[in-house]
This record gives C-alpha cells, sequence and structure tokens, in this order.
C-alpha cells in the first residue's frame, strides 16, 4: 500500500515536471522533443502512457504482444525522445516507426546493424604519462580479443581493431589501465595515470622519498590515523608500543614532558642518545632532543611519522644517524573547496597509582620498633619498656607524639599525604584547521590550544600554536613555506627531586602521617621539618611540608620555538629539479623561579623561621639555520628505473644562555623572582655561548628492475666545527638490496602470497653528539696572588689535551628483513634481524701524566647491539566490519667490546654513594653492581650459618657470599645483579569500525629490565625514621614471630649493612600496560547531510588506563638519570607519577 | 629557463664556499691554539704556573711531613688511610696521595713547559720575555726537584707532548733530572732580576733561584757550588730579631722570606683551610721526639704549640684570624727563607772541611742565637761530624711542618735511625724513595723504560 502510494506520488510529481517541459512534438520534431522521465518498475503500456500524457503523440501497439509482467524503468532526464525510444527499444525488444501524430510500435526489432560499418578500422596514437612523456612497452590490446600490440619507444601505436564498438585497453605497470572505445576516431592518444594504490604506499626516506614496495631497508611508519584521540598534550605518547623496536617510555608524569624514543638499544657510553627529529625535511639540533619536536609539532597536523632504523636508511643523514632518525612530516592542502576540521577534547587526570604506605598508627608502632631496637643495641641490658628517662641518647627514645598512637587512641591526625597532593585535574585540547587549494595555491593552515592542569597540584602546561603550510606552483616553479610558532607555558613542581632537595612526591611518601597539613589557624604545619630534632634529637629526618613545598614555589619556563622553512624547485627539464630549501628554527626557553621566605628552609636550625627568599632568572635561545640545496633526477629504461639525488647541506647553530640568581633576608619584601634579582647583589651570574656547524655533501642512486630487484645505495660526507681538524671530514656509505620474490612470474598470480620481499642492508652512520669544542684544549682560569698589597692575578693554562682526530663516533649495522603479505594484504609479517657495532665512542680515557694530564677523551670504546624485530599485522576483510590490528615484538642485546686501552671496567654511582653502576666488556651499559640480598637471619642458629657482617643480628639481612671466600666484604662481594635494558619490548594495537562505531585499544609492554629502586632506601630502610611502605608491618620482629622472612626489623640505628644499596633496591621493571582505549561514533550521511557537515564524531577515551606490573614505586618506565647519562640508567628517587586520563572529543569536518 | 638554471646552480656554488664555516672556536674560552701570542697570554701562563703551587702545599704535608719523625697518626681514620700508611712507611703503589702528587707534578711542569716552548714565538720586551722564560723554568725546577728525591729517576718532559709520545716517554737517571734543574735554575738566575715593583712582589727572584740551587747542589754533595751560589745571596736577606714575625700574617713581605707560595683568605679562591687544625689537644699529631727536642726557652717552641683558633687548635706558625668573607685563611706557605740559606751554607762549609769556630760556626749560631739559644762553640761541636749533627737538629728546630725534614734526614743519610727514634719504624733503604704509582705504570705498561722502583 505504501509502495502504491509512493509510487503514485512520483508519477504526480513527474506529470507536473513534463507538463513544464515538454511542449507539443510531431515526427519532424521527435529528435527535438526533450523529454524528463523517471518512472521505476513499470510496464511498457505504463511508459507509453506517461510519455503520451505528457507530449500529446499516440502510441499504436498490440497489447498481445507484450508480457504484462514485464516491468522495466525509464530514467531519463533531458533526453530526446528519440533516444529514450531507442534506449527502451533495446531493452524492450521493440522497433518504432512515427506516422503523423502516432508513433506505431512493432514487436519485430528493426535491424540496428545497418547503421554500423561493417568495415574495419585503423587506429593510431600515441601513449604518454601525466607529464606528456611518451611512455614506451604500454601494452594495447582490443578488448575480448587477442588482438593487441605494444607501444615504440616513442609511445607510438597503431592497430587494425573490428569496428567502432570495439574497445581498447591500455595497460602499463605502475599506471591505472585506462580502456577507450573506438567509437568513429582513428587516432586516439591516452595520457596514462600514475597507478593511486602506489602513490598511497610512499614513505619518505631523507631529501625524498620511495614507495614502500620499493624499499630495502628497515623503516617503521605510523600515518595521521593512528594518532587521532589522544587526549594528551604531545604526540610522542600516541607513539607507544606502536613500532617495533621503538622504544618509546614515558619516565616522569610531568606535564609537557616528552618522552625517550631510543632506536634499536643504545650504542654509545658518553655521547647523546637521542634520535635525529626531522620536521618537514627540517633536521632538528639534537641537544634539544624531542621536547623541540613535540612542542612545534601539533599532533592534529601530522601526515605521518616514520622511524628509520636501519643504518642503510638513517647513512643520508650521515653523522646524526647512529641513535635512529625520527622523520614527522605534517599535512598539506589538496586541491578542491576548503575543508575545514574542528577537534576538541575535554578530560580529567588522576594519578595512576599511588604507594600504600603505613598508616599513623601502623608508622607509630613501626617507629616504636626502631627506636626500641636501636636502644637494646647500645644498652643490651635494658628492656623494650623502659622509659624515655632511663635512654641516655635521644634516637633510643620514643617521641612523645607517638604515645596515644600507640595506645590506640582514635581518631587522631592520620594525613594520607599523597592525597595532599595529588588531585583531579582537567585536561582540554582545541584544534582548528583549514585546508584547500587550486592548481596552482595549496593550503593548510591550523590552530591548537591545549591546557593540562598537573595531577600534583600547582602544575600545569599549556601550549599555544599555529601552523601554515603553503605550496604554490607557477609554470616549472614550485614554492612551498611551512611556519609553525609556538609558545608553551609551564609550571613544574620539583617532583623528581630528593626529600632533602624540595622534592614533592619523595617528601610526601616520607612524611610522617601524624602530622596534618594546616595548623589549626590554616598556616601549614611545619612540624616535620625539626621538631622531633630539637630538644631531644629522636632522629627523624627533617621532611618539609609537601604541599607547601608545591603551593609555594614558583617555577615557570616559557618557550618560544618558531620553525620555518622555505623551498623553491625548479623543473629544468622533465623530471630534472633543482631545490633549494632555507630554514630557521628559533628556541627561546625562559624560566623564573623563586622561594618566598614563607616557606622555610628545611632542617631543624630552620625550624619556623622564616627562609631567605631566593630568585633565579635564566633564558637560553638557540638560533639555528639550514640551507639545502639538492638535486634529484629520475629516469625509466624499458624496465629500469633509476632514481639520483645529489645535494649540499649546511646547518648552523648557535645557543646562548644568561642565569641570574640572588638571595636577600626575609626582612625584603620580594614578591617574585625579579624582584629578588632586583634587590640584592647577585649570588650567582652565569652566561655561555656555543656553536656548531655542519657542511654535508650527499648523494643517492635508487635503482630498480621490473621493481622486482631494487637497489639504493647512498653516501654522505659532513664536515663539522665538532671534529678535529685531522678528522673533519666524515664519510657515511650505505648500500641496500631487495628482491620482491612476489613479483616473479612462479608467484605473480598467486591467489594466496601478495607481497614477499627480501632485504638486506649495509650502513654506516655517526654519532655527533660529543659537545662542542671537545677537540680543543681550552684555557682554564686559575689566579694567583701577588704585590703589596696583594692582588689577584689572572692566570690561563690549558685544561685538557688537545685531540687533533677526535671525531663523530661511528655505527655499522647489518640489517636484514622480510615482508610477506598473504591473502591480499588481509595478512602480514615483517621480521628484521640486525647487527649493530658501535665503535670509535668517546671516552675520557686514562693517559700518563707526563702529558700534563691524567685522562684525555679519546675515540676508543666499542659497542654492540643486536636484535629482531617482528611486526604481524592482521586486516581481515569482513564485510561492514573492518578489522586492522598489529602486534610487534622486540628483542635487543647490548654487549660492551670495548673500553679504553687496559679494558678497565667504568664504576659509577648515582644517586647515593653505594648504588654502584658497571660497564664492563661483555657486559650491557650500565648494569647494576651491587651487594646480593637474600632473605633475612631469622635467628641465631641460621646466623651461625652463613658468612654475615661481624654487625648482623637475627631480623637483619642475609648477603650472598658472591665469590665464596666465607667473608662478606661490601666491595668483594658486589656483583652483576640487573640491567635497565629490557629483554625484549612488544606492542599490540587494534582498531576495529562497524556501520559508524570504531573502536581503538593499544597496549605496550617491556620485560627483562631491572630498576634500582633508591625510593626504597628511605620508604623501605626499617629504621622508623620515615614513613615506610605498608608491607613492611610484615618485617622481623622476634626469633618466634620472624614475619615474611623477607623484611628486616625495624631499627633506627641499621645495623649489618642492611641500609647499604643491594638487590633490596632492585625490582623488577616489567610491565604490560592498557595505553590506550577510545570508543568514537561517526554520524550517518543523512544526518551529516542535513547539517550539511561532512562528518561529525563523538568520541570518549582512556590513555594510560592500567599498568600490570610488580614494581612497587610510581612507574615502571622511570629512568631519572635520563637520556643524559647512560652510565647510570633505570634509577627511581621518586618520580612524577602518570596521569591516567579520560575523555570526550569531538571532530567536525566540513 | 636557462637564467634561472643559472641562478640555482649559483646556489650551489656559493654553498660549496665552505673552508671557514666548519671552523668554530669558542667564545666562552680560548683554546690553547690561539694563546700564548701576547705579553698578557704569557704573563697569564707564567701566573698559572704559580697558581699550581697553591695545590702543592698538600704535598709538602703529605709526603714531607708526614713521612717524617715530626709527626705521628696513632690510628687511621676515614679518609686518613693512605696518609696513615705514608706515616708508617706501609704504603703501596697505589696509595692516592702519592698519585696526586705525581699527577700535580706533572701538570705543574706541563704548565711551565706551555710558557717555555712557546716563548720562541713571543715578540715584546724581551727583558720581559727572559723574565717569564726564568720564571718558568724556576717553578719548573722547584718541581723536577721535588719529583726527583720523591721517586729517583724520573720522566723527564720539556715541552708539550702527545698522548702517543707520552706512552714512550720511560724514567731517565736521576743525573740527567739534576741537570735539566741545574740547567733551568741557571737560566733562571741570569734572567730573574733581583727584585720586583711593588705590584709584581712575590715572583721569584734571581735570590730564589740561586737559593734553590745552592739547595740543589747541597742534595747532590756538590759543596763548593752550593757554598759559590749561596754567597751571592749572604746579606741580600736578613734573619727577623724575633722569628715568630717570620709567620706573621700582617708580616708577609718581611725581609727574611725568599720565596713562599702565596695566599690571600679575603680574595674567593685564593685562600686555604686552617693548616694542621685538630679539635682536640690530645689528638696532636706532633711527636714526643719534635716537641722535647726544643730547650724551654727556645722561642721557636711556640711555633709548633698548638693555639686556639676559633672552636679548634692549629699549630702556632699557622695560626690566623678567619676571613668573615670567605670563611678562609691566609698563611703564606715559605718555601725558602734566609734561615735555609745560612744552615746550608753552614752545611756546605762543614762538608767541605770542619773548622773550629770557622764562618760555619758563624752562619749556624746566627740562627741559632735568634731563637734565644746559647751560640756553639767548638767545644760544643768538635768534629765535622758532631758539627753535622748540630745543623740537622738545628734544622729540626727552625722548620718543622715546612716541608723539609724528610729531605734532610736523606740527604744527611740519617732517615732509618731518626724514623726509629721518631715514631719506632724501621725501614729499609728502599723506602727512601716513594713507589712509583701504580696506575702509571699500567698505562704505559713497559717495565724496560717505565720500571717500579726496587721493593715495590
Amino acid at each position: 500500500m505504501i509502495k502504491f502510494l509512493i509510487k503514485m506520488a512520483r508519477v504526480t510529481l513527474l506529470s507536473i515536471f513534463f507538463m513544464m517541459h515538454s511542449n507539443y512534438a510531431s515526427s519532424q520534431n521527435i529528435k527535438n522533443v526533450q523529454i524528463s522521465i523517471n518512472q521505476q518498475d513499470a510496464t511498457l503500456v505504463e511508459i507509453f502512457n506517461t510519455i503520451s500524457n505528457l507530449t500529446n503523440l499516440n502510441f499504436t501497439y498490440s497489447n498481445s504482444i507484450y508480457e504484462k509482467d514485464e516491468k522495466f524503468d525509464a530514467i531519463y532526464k533531458k533526453q530526446s525522445l528519440e533516444y529514450v525510444l531507442k534506449d527502451l527499444g533495446k531493452l524492450a525488444r521493440f522497433s518504432y516507426k512515427v506516422v503523423d501524430e502516432e508513433i506505431m510500435i512493432s514487436k519485430t526489432p528493426i535491424n540496428l546493424s545497418q547503421n554500423i560499418s561493417q568495415q574495419k578500422i585503423d587506429i593510431n596514437g600515441i601513449v604518454t604519462d601525466e607529464f606528456g612523456i611518451p611512455v614506451p612497452y604500454v601494452s594495447v590490446l582490443e578488448k575480448g580479443t587477442k588482438n593487441g600490440t605494444t607501444t615504440n619507444f616513442d609511445g607510438e601505436y597503431s592497430i587494425v581493431v573490428e569496428n567502432k564498438f570495439s574497445v581498447l585497453e591500455f595497460s602499463f605497470l605502475g599506471f591505472k589501465t585506462q580502456s577507450v572505445q573506438v567509437d568513429d576516431k582513428t587516432n586516439i592518444n591516452i595520457s596514462l595515470e600514475v597507478d593511486d594504490i602506489t602513490l598511497d604506499e610512499v614513505v619518505l626516506v631523507g631529501y625524498g622519498t620511495q614507495e614502500q614496495n620499493k624499499v630495502s631497508t628497515s623503516i617503521s611508519k605510523i600515518s595521521s590515523d593512528d594518532l587521532q584521540d589522544f587526549p594528551v598534550s604531545n604526540f610522542d605518547q600516541a607513539l607507544a608500543g606502536k613500532m617495533a623496536g621503538v622504544q618509546v617510555t614515558q619516565t616522569t608524569g610531568e606535564p609537557g614532558r616528552e618522552l625517550d624514543i631510543r632506536v634499536r638499544g643504545i650504542g654509545t657510553i658518553t655521547s647523546g642518545v637521542d634520535p635525529l627529529y626531522v620536521v618537514d625535511g627540517v633536521p632538528l639540533d639534537n641537544a634539544l632532543g624531542a621536547g623541540q619536536a613535540t612542542e612545534v609539532v601539533a599532533m592534529e597536523d601530522i601526515e605521518s611519522i616514520q622511524v628509520l632504523k636501519d643504518a642503510a636508511s638513517v647513512a643520508i643523514y650521515g653523522s646524526r644517524g647512529a641513535n635512529g632518525v625520527v622523520l614527522i612530516s605534517t599535512k598539506k592542502g589538496d586541491t578542491g573547496k576548503m575543508k575545514v576540521n574542528f577537534n576538541q577534547s575535554t578530560g580529567f587526570q588522576n594519578v595512576s597509582k599511588t604507594i600504600d604506605m603505613m598508616d599513623a598508627y601502623e608508622y607509630a608502632q613501626f617507629s616504636r620498633d626502631g627506636h626500641n631496637a636501636a636502644y637494646l643495641q647500645d644498652v643490651p641490658t635494658g628492656s623494650p619498656d623502659d622509659p624515655n628517662s632511663v635512654r641516655p641518647i635521644g634516637y633510643q627514645q620514643i617521641p612523645p607524639e607517638l604515645f596515644p598512637y600507640l595506645e590506640g587512641v582514635e581518631g587522631l591526625t592520620d594525613t594520607d599525604w599523597q592525597d595532599e597532593i595529588f588531585r583531579t585535574a582537567i585536561i582540554e585540547r582545541y584544534n582548528l584547521s583549514l585546508s584547500g587549494g587550486n592548481e596552482s595555491l595549496r593550503y593548510f593552515v591550523s590552530a591548537i590550544h591545549s591546557n593540562q592542569e598537573g595531577i600534583i597540584i600547582n602544575s600545569d602546561y599549556s601550549k599555544t600554536g599555529i601552523r601554515a603550510n603553503l605550496d604554490v606552483t607557477s609554470g616549472k616553479f614550485k614554492i612551498g613555506l611551512n611556519i609553525s610558532p609556538s609558545y608553551t607555558v609551564e609550571n613544574r613542581v620539583n617532583a623528581n627531586g630528593p626529600y632533602f632537595g624540595d622534592g614533592i612526591v619523595a617528601s610526601a611518601l616520607k612524611m610522617s602521617p601524624t602530622w596534618p597539613v594546616f595548623n589549626p589557624d590554616g598556616s601549614y604545619n611545619f612540624d616535620g621539618n625539626g621538631l622531633w630534632r630539637i630538644g631531644t634529637d629522636y632522629q627523624h629526618n627533617e621532611i618539609l611540608n609537601p604541599v607547601a613545598v608545591a603551593n609555594e614555589i614558583f617555577n615557570e619556563i616559557e618557550h618560544y620555538n618558531l620553525l620555518t622553512n622555505l623551498f623553491v624547485d625548479y623543473e629544468v627539464v622533465k623530471d630534472l629539479h633543482l631545490k633549494s630549501s632555507f630554514a630557521i628554527n628559533y628556541n627561546a626557553y625562559q624560566n623564573e623561579f623563586f622561594r618566598p621566605s614563607s616557606l622555610q628552609q628545611r632542617r631543624s636550625n630552620f625550624y619556623n623561621q622564616p627562609a631567605n627568599p631566593e630568585g633565579r632568572l635564566s633564558n637560553t635561545t638557540i638560533y639555528n639555520w639550514l640551507w639545502e640545496n639538492t638535486v634529484n633526477y629520475k629516469k625509466r629504461f624499458k624496465d629500469h628505473n633509476v632514481e639520483f639525488l645529489g645535494g649540499i647541506t649546511a646547518q648552523k647553530n648557535k645557543s646562548k644562555l644568561n642565569r641570574s640568581e640572588a638571595s636577600v633576608t626575609p626582612d625584603v619584601n620580594v614578591q617574585n623572582a625579579i624582584q629578588v634579582v632586583n634587590a640584592d647583589v647577585l649570588t650567582d651570574t652565569g652566561a655561555s655561548v656555543n656553536e656548531w656547524s655542519l657542511y654535508s655533501l650527499l648523494a643517492r642512486v635508487q635503482y630498480d628492475y621490473q621493481n622486482k630487484y631494487l637497489f639504493t645505495a647512498s653516501i654522505r660526507a659532513d664536515a663539522s666545527s665538532r671534529f678535529a681538524p685531522e678528522n673533519k671530514w666524515g664519510y657515511f656509505p650505505s648500500l641496500s638490496a631487495g628482491w620482491r620474490v612476489s613479483q616473479e612470474s612462479f608467484l605473480r598470480d598467486s591467489e594466496f602470497i601478495s607481497e614477499l620481499k627480501l632485504r638486506a642492508s649495509y650502513g654506516k652512520t655517526g654519532n655527533f653528539s660529543i659537545g662542542d669544542y671537545r677537540f680543543l684544549s681550552l684555557m682554564r682560569q686559575d689566579n694567583y696572588v701577588f704585590g703589596n698589597p696583594r692582588q689577584q692575578q689572572n692566570g690561563f693554562r690549558p685544561n685538557s689535551l688537545p685531540n687533533n682526530d677526535l671525531s663523530w663516533e661511528t655505527t655499522e649495522m647489518v640489517n636484514i628483513g622480510l615482508d610477506f603479505e598473504i591473502l591480499d594484504n588481509q595478512i602480514g609479517l615483517t621480521i628484521d634481524a640486525y647487527n649493530s657495532n658501535s665503535f670509535d665512542l668517546l671516552l675520557d680515557v686514562p693517559v700518563p701524566n707526563t702529558t700534563g694530564f691524567n685522562r684525555a677523551i679519546t675515540n676508543i670504546g666499542k659497542v654492540n647491539n643486536k636484535g629482531i624485530e617482528v611486526d604481524f599485522r592482521l586486516s581481515p576483510e569482513l564485510g561492514d566490519l573492518k578489522w586492522n590490528s598489529n602486534f610487534n615484538i622486540a628483542f635487543n642485546r647490548n654487549e660492551v667490546k670495548e673500553l679504553g686501552p687496559s679494558g678497565t671496567d667504568i664504576i659509577e654511582t648515582a644517586g647515593t654513594s653505594s648504588a654502584f653502576f658497571i660497564t664492563r666488556i661483555g657486559e650491557s651499559i650500565g648494569s647494576y653492581y651491587l651487594l646480593v640480598q637474600d632473605g633475612i637471619f631469622a635467628n641465631e642458629e641460621q646466623l651461625g650459618q652463613y658468612p654475615h657482617f661481624n654487625s648482623t643480628k637475627p631480623g637483619d639481612f642475609r648477603f650472598v657470599d658472591v665469590n665464596n671466600d666465607g667473608f662478606l666484604d661490601v666491595n668483594d662481594d658486589r656483583t652483576i645483579v640487573g640491567n635497565y635494558a629490557p629483554d625484549f619490548i612488544y606492542g599490540f594495537s587494534t582498531a576495529l569500525q562497524y556501520k559508524g562505531f570504531d573502536l581503538n585499544m593499544a597496549f605496550q609492554g617491556s620485560y627483562g629490565g631491572e630498576i634500582l629502586n633508591l625510593q626504597r632506601r628511605y620508604i623501605a630502610n626499617s629504621e622508623g625514621n620515615f614513613n615506610n611502605m605498608a608491607f613492611m608491618v610484615n618485617r622481623w620482629q622476634s626469633e618466634s614471630n620472624p614475619g615474611n622472612l623477607q623484611i628486616n626489623r625495624a631499627n633506627r640505628k641499621a645495623s649489618g649493612n642492611n641500609g647499604r644499596t643491594s638487590t633490596w633496591h632492585i625490582e623488577d621493571g616489567s610491565y604490560l600496560r592498557l595505553q590506550n582505549v577510545s570508543l568514537g561514533y561517526s554520524f550517518s550521511k543523512s544526518i551529516t547531510n542535513a547539517l550539511n557537515i561532512d562528518k561529525l564524531r563523538l568520541y570518549v577515551v582512556g590513555n594510560n588506563i592500567y599498568t600490570w606490573s610488580d614494581y612497587t614505586g610510581f612507574n615502571p618506565e622511570v629512568n631519572l638519570a635520563g637520556g643524559g647519562d647512560q652510565l647510570t640508567p633505570g634509577l627511581d628517587y621518586g618520580v612524577y607519577p602518570l596521569a591516567s586520563t579520560y575523555s570526550v572529543g569531538l571532530n567536525v569536518s566540513f | 629557463m636557462r637564467k634561472y638554471s643559472l641562478l640555482i646552480l649559483s646556489l650551489f656554488v656559493i654553498l660549496s664556499c665552505n673552508d671557514d664555516f666548519v671552523e668554530l672556536f669558542p667564545e666562552n674560552n680560548l683554546s690553547s691554539g690561539e694563546f700564548y701570542k701576547t705579553q698578557q697570554d704569557f704573563n697569564a701562563g707564567v701566573i698559572a704556573a704559580y697558581a699550581k703551587l697553591q695545590g702543592q702545599v698538600g704535598i709538602y704535608f703529605e709526603l714531607i711531613e708526614w713521612r717524617s719523625d715530626n709527626l705521628d697518626l696513632l690510628a687511621p681514620t676515614a679518609g686518613d688511610q693512605d696518609r696513615f700508611n705514608i706515616n708508617k712507611f706501609q704504603e703501596t703503589s697505589a696509595n692516592e696521595e702519592i698519585r696526586n702528587a705525581w699527577a700535580n707534578f706533572y701538570n705543574g711542569i706541563f704548565r711551565c713547559n706551555q710558557v717555555i716552548s712557546n716563548i720562541p714565538n713571543a715578540d715584546f720586551d724581551q727583558e720581559l720575555v727572559n723574565q717569564y722564560e726564568a720564571e718558568a723554568r724556576f717553578v719548573r725546577a722547584l718541581t723536577y726537584f721535588n719529583v726527583v728525591r720523591f721517586w729517583g729517576d724520573a720522566p723527564i718532559v720539556l715541552s708539550p707532548i702527545t698522548q702517543e709520545e707520552s706512552l714512550t716517554l720511560g724514567r731517565s737517571p736521576v743525573e740527567d733530572v739534576y741537570n735539566v734543574i741545574e740547567e733551568d735554575l741557571l737560566f733562571a738566575v741570569e734572567n730573574l732580576p733581583a727584585s720586583y715593583s711593588q705590584q709584581n712582589v712575590g715572583r721569584a727572584t734571581s735570590g730564589a733561584a740561586r737559593t734553590l740551587l745552592g739547595k740543589v747542589y747541597l742534595t747532590q754533595g756538590k759543596y763548593e757550588d752550593c757554598i759559590n751560589t749561596l754567597n751571592q745571596v749572604l746579606n741580600q736577606y736578613q734573619l727577623l730579631d724575633d722569628v715568630a714575625d717570620v709567620f706573621d700574617t700582617n708580616n708577609k713581605e718581611n725581609q727574611e722570606i725568599i720565596f713562599s707560595i702565596r695566599f690571600d683568605k679575603e680574595i674567593q679562591g685564593e685562600g686555604h683551610g686552617l693548616w694542621f687544625a685538630v679539635t682536640d689537644i690530645s689528638i696532636s699529631p706532633l711527636t714526643n721526639k719534635l716537641l722535647s727536642a726544643y730547650d724551654e726557652e727556645d722561642n721557636r717552641l711556640p711555633l709548633i704549640t698548638y693555639q686556639t683558633v676559633d672552636n679548634r687548635l692549629a699549630p702556632g706558625k699557622f695560626v690566623d684570624e678567619e676571613s668573615e668573607v670567605t670563611q678562609n685563611f691566609g698563611n703564606d706557605y715559605i718555601l725558602l727563607r734566609y734561615a735555609d740559606v745560612l744552615l746550608m751554607y753552614a752545611e756546605a762549609l762543614n762538608a767541605q772541611g770542619y773548622q773550629a769556630n770557622g764562618e760555619a760556626f758563624n752562619v749556624l749560631n746566627q740562627v741559632r742565637t735568634r731563637a734565644g739559644l746559647p751560640a756553639y762553640t767548638s767545644s760544643d761541636l768538635q768534629n765535622e761530624s758532631s758539627f753535622q749533627q748540630a745543623v740537622l737538629n738545628e734544622r729540626l728546630l727552625e722548620f718543622p711542618l715546612e716541608g723539609h725534614r724528610w729531605f734532610d734526614l736523606i740527604r744527611t743519610n740519617t732517615a732509618t735511625e731518626e724514623i726509629q727514634s721518631g715514631i719506632g719504624v724501621s725501614i729499609q733503604n728502599y723506602q727512601l724513595l716513594y713507589p712509583v704509582p701504580q696506575s702509571e705504570i699500567e698505562k704505559i705498561n713497559n717495565p724496560e723504560i717505565f720500571y717500579q722502583n726496587e721493593g715495590y
């Protein structure tokens, strides 16, 4: 019934339409009568009636000759009546004749073929590519026949076809196949279009691009799709777990802090470990690391991020490539109408983990036990029940403020200090971009603003930036301009510092829960800062109220960043491009620090005293310019494809720092750092200037035969101000080859294997992050006094031995790989294996003192990294359900091969004097080198059975006699007990799309690394002078109550080297993290059309949702020493914990 | 089209002019290659050579005084183990104090060599050029003199050497080292001024060079050379009436001082800590032998008696007031003074032949009577050996803690018995030299040329 009504309505509408558009028709003007008709599912009779009604022409036909039920669709728009009747006649097998005002329909079709030429037709023409260059060897085939030919060297062909209905098909590898009907033409010229499918798979290879299937090196790529929905300030978080062999770790949760990115392990001992970041072709200064790249490029503006991993792909960046290269490209405008894209998300963050600490009552008992043990240790005749009055020394006594807790009085102060410093924090993000263009101008402009509160009170980060990417094409010229100024402002709190250096997290963990945050009058309570040291010294360490520290200190960093790149590309002749580009990168960092008098100094002699206000101002500016001139030429000879690149580049960087610091007495009224610096003589000032320059020549040849056998060779020569005069030039060659087995005839038609490629590469790269002027012997001041009266006289002497050979560190890497795709790319697998030797590593090696010095910087060390990376992809075709998954895993082994002339171990300490790290031949860089703690001695009997320290008593740690000599020695019984570097890292991500819904999920994991959790020196020290972790309640209490046999007794005066750094402080850093989950819904076309927009999507997203780990600290990715010092990695001294973030967001585009 | 090609090709040409582009030098500091050009440069180079001496005061304490019978460390405490081992003749070649001394001396020599080897290029007032070279050679000679007395055979470096060269440089015989020292000092005697203007007081003088040269001759037993050299110093300086005035920090420019390592506590970085300070008189390290060697009326006794300085105690000759600005002390460390000249002169004369109540008695008694003691006559000291014993004893009383005693014992061949009587340790002959630092032996790793001293 409904169907009928709709049909009626259609007919009615059409009728009206026809009345308006048709007019009187006759046989003479049947060609001239134009009609529009839209009548579906109708019988011929119905259609004829409609036409008749609207044209005043009558149809004559016999009902009997048509099957009543046969239905046709008559859909024509402004067609001549003649055309309509012919067309319908073909379908319905009738012919017609116009007699007067009558149209006679007869069943027997008129023989139409009489209008068609029976003669064969000679066709010729020329086939060119999109630029008009003739393409030889193009296959030209008459479709459906075996009649065919190919174009000659000038792209010309000629062929004889059957008739004008013949269709010619032109095909050539790499281009779209085109079909053309001959019709009346005898000359058919074809312009082939490059196959778009190939174009989509282009990867950046440094100073150019390469088709993905021709790549024979090891490159990981993620595209803009992988970067959407991250409710975070900077893009680097989105990289975690996505690329095999690229370790992305978030060592701190400070808002705005960049992540550590490490490619294929660490190949240097003393020099930089950050990869080179290249933004739209501009290599940034390594010294600024990822921080600068993440700030200058907004996540939404990124087209793709690629990581060049093997030395062959990196070698084109020469002396800066040894740590890998991260290529970031931003979006460009497309021709067409303006596209507007708006993204907005708002969410909240919470601390991802808190550490379970003792409450005030547990702490009181724990502290009491510690004081009692110290008392009984000094006075063996005493009893734990002795009152303070008979205990001779303060640390043997129990602070009276603990008595009510010990008596079990309820409702006493019980502060959870972590609760006090953490908060639910807001994060919001706005991004608007406009893009579009025409043949001569394309543009992409965007603006970003984000705001992130930190999960620690009084910390935040906000960023504002704009970007304009413009491309102008004029004749043979192409001009491009990218400009991206950004400004960030960050309010920092000292979350990562030690408790004795205003460290907030460390203080919050250690502070006694018996102290309140505020006094009854609303002022901060500072009893933790020495109440238990004044008068009777109970020896509880002084800790400042962390809430006061967080709120009172002002520490703001502003960062201005301008990256601009202008290029001109001139096509001299077809496919020969000369390109000159000039880039400027300007960075300015300004820091203002103010510590007011209201925040007292730590230590009991400052207890409840106003502090001297301190102020510090510093600023650093970094100016970097880059000029690159390249020539690029592409040529195809038959089956041979060759592309050549040559270039000259020059880059220079200059950084300037100045700093002033002052403090005044508390009576001076100052409100900020500027007032402090202006109020008094400066206590400290400083300035420095550093410059480097790099001049390079580069060349690359890419060649393939039939897209089957692939070769690339490149070389770069770098000269840098950082290299010594005798070693100014470094040469960095590379070679790679690939074999696309799937292109061979025996696999070409395989329905199972869609891609099978074997790859091998070799390359040599350098690490030039060795610091400026290192080869020079610089003059340093050493003064003396002469004269009467005495005057200081400036003396100068060289501070080091010059090294005229000092140079880059070199890495040679061999990589073999396999790409395998089956079932029409539904399942893919990439495997890479590499062996990388880094040598000429800079070490400060001992030299005879007759040179004047103990040590001299020398290129001498050697480190090996070898590993395997596997990347597995699954994207089955499931109809409406789209599903993509990726799993990757990477194993890397790091081994020191050579260390200086004598191979002596490098033993360093970090954090505390007994926390040893060893760099030894045959081991990983910076392994932990400590005593091995193995439970406790539960009783005297056990104590008698195993070597122990003299002062060890039951309840103290049992350390392993590593060298088995029957004695324990703090030096001789150290051994290597782990390393920060994981055995393997892995990631898993999956994306589901069904109708309008999309669901994305990403995991990242790491296995087998250890962390030196020095935080345990305090919060698992079992002394009772700091609050401890809650599990410490299971400590040894007596021989009859030995706890869980793992935790030493409480003792304020620790015996038996319990406090010495050992494996008690080493923890497994393995983890699996659910990094990201997002669920989105895109509204259907009917709704977006109604709203006159292209896309409307809403989503909810969670980031850093859950971490599975046995680690007792906040974050198993912690690495306090950070990128700066790989000799002492994996240190945790209390850090800014990571946030878990949940946001809702909106994408609109139109 | 061609014009564009030319334009763009010219960019490549411009960019290929890179000569100076990759030669960048620091603005924060000069590099040694650009230094040692002007008069100011050389002056600064010489000053840095002197500045190194400030850090050597500790070496005089650790390797000379703690090695001698002046001081006795009863038990090692934290951080004192190396000192204890030196004091008790238990040190090994890994001893840090010895390693530090070696490193310090050769860095000092390096600083001198920088000046000396660059000075042929100097283009300013020739007299000043010669003075700077002479000063550097004086400091170098002083340093080698310590080196050869501590270790015996020693590598000789007279110009800056490279890492490779240092690996093939062996120890030269003692005589060769003394030849270098004598040559340097003869040059210094010729080219150093006898005195300086007020702004330059404190630089090495020809008198200082002669005094040091006299000591070098004396140490080698070249008594005639010693006498001839010191002869020219006699009456150029004078003994102060009160020996305590010599050490008065308000009287640093006194007539007795020939050369001292200079400090100034009011200038940041130019002061030092309180020397030989203790917090408790019961832990005074001075040996009973030393303390009991003094007659009661000897006015040098108060110079080693511990006196209160704020909340600490220091020997009288190193007492000073702490600077309020730097919290430092400012005594100079006197290396050469006129009393030393007199006693060396007496020792050399006596060694040339005992002469009853001769000139040797005369000069010895100048020192002795100044201290408030009665003069010796030939009835007190009847022969050469008793006179020599008396000179040695006078040196014990005159110079404790001034960096002489251990060398005096070696020179007079009395170390074995004096150490035995002083701190009750019996020593072997080989222990008159220190072990060469093990680290140096390992770095060079060629025992043929760079060997350990016998016995270690």
